[in-house]
């Protein structure tokens, strides 16, 4: 809302205010304050539930309120022997609709240019001045709030003006020329034949004022405020009427504005000849009571303020103070209760001044909460590593999803996206991921370790899944060269010792590991976490095909973890005394074919194991001219424990006999020769 | 064959008195194939038999004793040694440091805060329903909010993508009865197009805080000390009113300026103060959504930022570096 201070002060004294301050302690902040000539313009914020402060004098009102100066009310037009207007009619449809619909007729109006004073009232509330009946509708619009429409009496056919919902089919031509289909959310101001404006919002092609016209009506009305919402909306128009409208009318409203149009178009305009107005309304709205308890106005603000200082505020909102209550006036619809004059008491009597507590209830402690215990722990542990985090948008398009995962049937689309990029809800942050790897590597950032901790959604016909994920990848080289090493390229192995770093951290033991069929990795290198049958996550080689749509070069691995489930198989780690018996420690270079698995092994060797502790470590893997071709060698420790007594060698030896034995017979592996 | 006595006597002096450098060739001298010592072992077979035994352990011991002086001054242990040169101004072999992402690292720090005062954390869906993000919040049917301009829509479906992380609130309150200390944080989305201050998605931190005999003075009691905590302990802090429909009286907190302490800047457009987060008493009329007593509770709600926390508190003038991951960006530079 533009304030005019010359405008402003013609209702209150206002020399010497620091207004800026207090407005914004009022809860209304100087957006911008410009220098037009002589006057200085405030363009101040305006919160919805205060439309009457999108008015001058809505504003003097407020500075009143806190500041106990006098108001000078504008003066209005009083009827003695106009002549009623008998043959025409007003009929409203639904007072819901419009609670209260007033015109009058102007008759004999010279339609000019506008004195210099209103021009540049018009003017500094942004406006072009027109003509002395438009710039005077506008004018009351900035002073009072209420939008008045002006027409040609001779638009109007039959005699008569009918405010009712449009019929589905009708349409309108605006006064800026565009056609308007109607329908019946829509409310219009109609004669006997068509609509000739719609209600709140703008007039009908026909309805401008032009110069020649002589006779008028001026229409004064209370609209309900959800229907020009949805007119507005739903025909693209935004006026300032509509916005005036939109977010408020009362019911006095429609007749102290027609009342100060008509005061001051009589003194511009003498000759100008008034009609009685017509004036259809719903029954007055009963009078706003609320209760006043002054107990609970200082319990809530937690100040001690006296009877006295609270009664004198209100009453400087013109409220009608009570022993146990206030009558509230209707230009202040948005107080409705108790709490809300709590509001008006602290803002009047200053936020500042009331005191700072810092107390701790009893009862009150905060509990830890999970998922962010996990969130924190895994972010803490991957930036040790040496990994940096992301914080990626989670949306993506389509085409991407399309490419990635063949169709786009379960996953959640937005139904009014900004654009087609971002118009779905990504089913792992990874996505958005690899974007991240191609921009860095742009900006010849080739070396990456990037995660993310995001959400994952998915859509199961109905249902929308939204899931927990760690999504980590990594590209380029290991570590960056140094004068102490020479890094290689990253693997596989890398991104499947960082899932099991990550399992390691939560405590979860016994992971499957399977073959993968996941859209976002080559199948042939990349595997499956379960865990108890339950599939925890994914890793692997990103397939060619996407980060050659990605435009990326360089190979990239990447992790998809479900953060939920690491939630669900986390355990507490335990302790055991550790065995004080001696380990029986043997090393055996096992030689197999090339395609055979380790895993496989492993099976067999703890399977075979009958001693009451083994743990097996592989400290080698070994192919070339040492070995047959099409073999290789795989070093592993055997370290095995009695736990409650010691081991003998030779039950070791008959251990490992047999596993030889049973590794020989299932995959042909035999031991290396020295 | 020369005494064994004086042999000792003129090798060991001569150790003592050798510089490092002289320490290989010495050691050849003595102990070489064609060394001292290995010649008076050789010569021993020519010795009387009678005699060989004691001369044979002389001969040994002092062939240890001129080991020992070698294992004890060799390049590696000794330290006399100057063979290898340690120079401290070689980078160590450290691990590289990743690096956490502004809107977490001040997300951390304000969660921190938070639950140090007591606060619990509380998460909630991202696709919320109406009833949620909007009704029970008290806002209005036709609020401006619930527009299709500013709030994303589930396609084929009524529910949206919450505008706030404030249905957490209801979610809370619904499954627990006062006291609650409960913050909030998690991703937001609103149709704004991405540019220097906007993002279609963003993270906010929503804190509620109900109990009997809450005032607006808690209010600023709790949300002045976690501004001093998170910006500083100069950090001053000013309510002024607003207008939230789930608050009822609204307030927007501002701090002091964190760029030029007050005096004013352009950052704060020579006011001296920033606008960081609204805030307010929880309207009464939310309580009756979740079927607390409106006349026995009372409390207070706030709502923040996290990316304007972020950028603030790092100085980073432009949304959209939060959004680029660049690793560059990422690792932070040195103030």
């Amino acid at each position: 809302m533009r304030v005019s201070l010359e405008w402003l002060s013609e209702y209150i004294n206002i020399e010497g205010l620091d207004l800026p301050s207090l407005l914004e302690e009022c809860g209304f902040p100087v957006e911008e304050t410009i220098k037009q000539g002589n006057d200085t313009i405030l363009d101040i914020e305006v919160t919805a539930n205060r439309p009457d402060m999108l008015s001058m004098i809505g504003v003097a009102k407020e500075i009143r309120a806190k500041t106990g100066l006098e108001l000078q009310l504008p003066a209005t037009y009083v009827f003695s022997d106009e002549r009623s207007w008998d043959d025409f009619t007003v009929e409203v449809e639904n007072y819901d609709d419009t609670p209260r619909y007033m015109v009058c007729r102007l008759d004999n109006v010279d339609v000019k240019e506008s004195p210099a004073w209103l021009k540049n009232r018009i003017k500094s509330y942004g406006l072009n001045p027109k003509n002395i009946l438009v710039d005077l509708t506008n004018y009351i619009a900035v002073e009072l709030g209420q939008p008045l429409h002006a027409f040609s009496e001779s638009l109007v056919q039959g005699k008569m003006i009918k405010v009712r919902r449009a019929v589905s089919g009708e349409k309108i031509v605006t006064l800026l020329g565009e056609e308007k289909q109607l329908d019946d959310s829509i409310l219009v101001i109609a004669d006997t034949n068509k609509p000739i404006a719609i209600a709140g919002i703008i007039g009908g092609e026909e309805s401008g004022v032009k110069e020649n016209t002589e006779s008028f009506i001026i229409e004064s009305a209370y609209f309900n405020p959800v229907l020009v919402r949805i007119g507005s909306k739903k025909l693209n128009i935004k006026t300032d009427a509509s916005y005036r409208f939109e977010r408020g009318g009362y019911f006095s409203s429609p007749e102290f504005a027609l009342k100060r149009f008509l005061y001051l178009l009589k003194k511009e305009l003498p000759e100008v000849k008034i009609s009685l107005p017509i004036d259809v309304h719903d029954n007055e709205p009963s009078e706003v009571e609320i209760e006043l308890n002054r107990d609970f106005i200082r319990e809530r603000l937690g100040y001690d303020i006296s009877d006295e200082r609270i009664n004198e505020i209100l009453k400087r909102f013109d409220f009608v103070v009570k022993e146990r209550s206030v009558v509230i006036p209707d230009f202040r619809r948005d107080l409705k209760e108790p709490i809300d004059l709590v509001e008006e008491i602290g803002r009047i009597y200053g936020y500042s001044n009331i005191p700072n507590r810092v107390r701790i209830p009893e009862g009150v402690y905060a509990s830890n909460n999970k998922m962010y215990i996990l969130n924190k722990k895994i972010r803490s542990a991957l930036v040790d590593l040496g990994y940096y985090e992301n914080v990626t948008l989670g949306l993506v398009s389509g085409d991407e999803l399309k490419r990635i995962y063949g169709d786009v049937a379960n996953f959640v689309r937005i139904a009014n996206p900004i654009n087609k990029n971002i118009e779905y809800m990504s089913p792992t942050p990874s996505i958005n991921l690899l974007k991240v790897v191609k921009n860095n590597i742009l900006k010849s950032n080739r070396n990456l370790k990037i995660f993310e901790v995001g959400k994952g959604f998915i859509k199961t016909g109905a249902e929308f899944g939204e899931r927990n994920m760690l999504s980590a990848q990594i590209s380029g080289m290991v570590e960056e060269k140094e004068w102490y090493n020479s890094p290689r390229n990253v693997d596989f192995y890398d991104i499947k010792g960082l899932a099991g770093y990550i399992f390691d951290l939560f405590n979860i033991e016994s992971i499957e590991e399977t073959e993968a069929d996941h859209p976002l990795f080559e199948k042939e290198n990349s595997i499956a976490f379960k865990k108890d049958g339950v599939e925890i996550g994914y890793c692997g080689k990103i397939k060619r095909e996407i980060i050659s749509f990605y435009d990326i070069e360089n190979d990239v691995y990447g992790l998809d973890i479900d953060a939920d489930k690491l939630l669900d198989y986390t355990k507490e780690r335990g302790y055991e005394r550790p065995s004080v018996y001696p380990s029986i420690y043997r090393d055996l270079a096992l030689v197999i074919d090339m395609n055979l698995r380790y895993g496989d092994l492993l099976n067999v060797i703890y399977k075979v194991n009958s001693l009451p502790s083994l743990k097996v470590r592989l400290f080698d893997l070994y192919t070339g001219k040492q070995v047959p071709q099409g073999k290789k060698s795989l070093a592993v420790n055997l370290e095995f424990n009695g736990v409650t007594r010691t081991l003998k060698d030779d039950e070791v030896e008959a251990v490992v006999s047999s596993m030889l034995e049973e590794l020989n017979k299932k995959f042909g592996a035999y031991l290396r020769e020295k | 064959m020369r005494d064994l006595k004086e042999l000792r006597d003129e090798i060991l002096n001569a150790l003592q008195n050798a510089k490092p450098e002289e320490y290989e060739s010495l050691k050849i001298k003595y102990l070489g194939r064609k060394g001292v010592i290995t010649s008076v072992l050789r010569g021993l077979k020519d010795v009387p038999k009678e005699e060989r035994k004691s001369i044979g352990m002389e001969a040994n011991k002092l062939k240890k004793e001129i080991e020992d002086f070698f294992k004890l001054h060799s390049p590696e242990k000794g330290k006399t040694s100057s063979k290898k040169f340690t120079d401290y101004t070689l980078p160590g072999r450290k691990k590289n440091l990743g690096a956490f992402h502004p809107i977490n690292r001040a997300l951390d720090e304000i969660i921190d805060i938070f639950m140090r005062l007591g606060f619990s954390i509380e998460y909630g869906p991202e696709i919320e329903s109406d009833y949620y993000n909007f009704e029970a919040l008290n806002v209005p049917k036709h609020h401006p909010s619930r527009d299709m301009q500013d709030t994303f829509y589930i396609d084929g479906s009524d529910k949206l993508l919450r505008t706030h992380t404030s249905p957490v609130q209801i979610r809370t309150m619904e499954k627990s009865q006062p006291p609650i200390r409960m913050i909030a944080p998690g991703r937001c989305y609103r149709k704004d197009e991405i540019d220097p201050s906007h993002s279609p998605v963003f993270h906010q931190v929503e804190g509620l805080f109900v109990d009997r005999d809450v005032t607006f003075a808690d209010l600023k009691g709790i949300l002045s000390v976690f501004a001093r905590e998170f910006f500083g302990p100069e950090t001053k802090t000013r309510f002024t009113p607003s207008f939230f429909p789930f608050t009822e009286p609204s307030s927007e907190m501002y701090v002091s300026c964190v760029f030029c302490g007050g005096k004013g800047c352009n950052v704060c457009q020579h006011t001296g103060w920033l606008e960081v987060l609204g805030c307010g008493l929880v309207n009464p009329k939310v309580f009756e959504y979740v079927g607390y007593d409106r006349d026995k509770y009372n409390g207070f709600a706030f709502g923040l930022g996290v990316e304007r926390f972020a950028m603030l508190k790092y100085g980073i003038d432009d949304m959209r570096l939060l959004f680029e991951n660049n690793t560059e960006f990422l690792k932070g530079v040195i103030k």
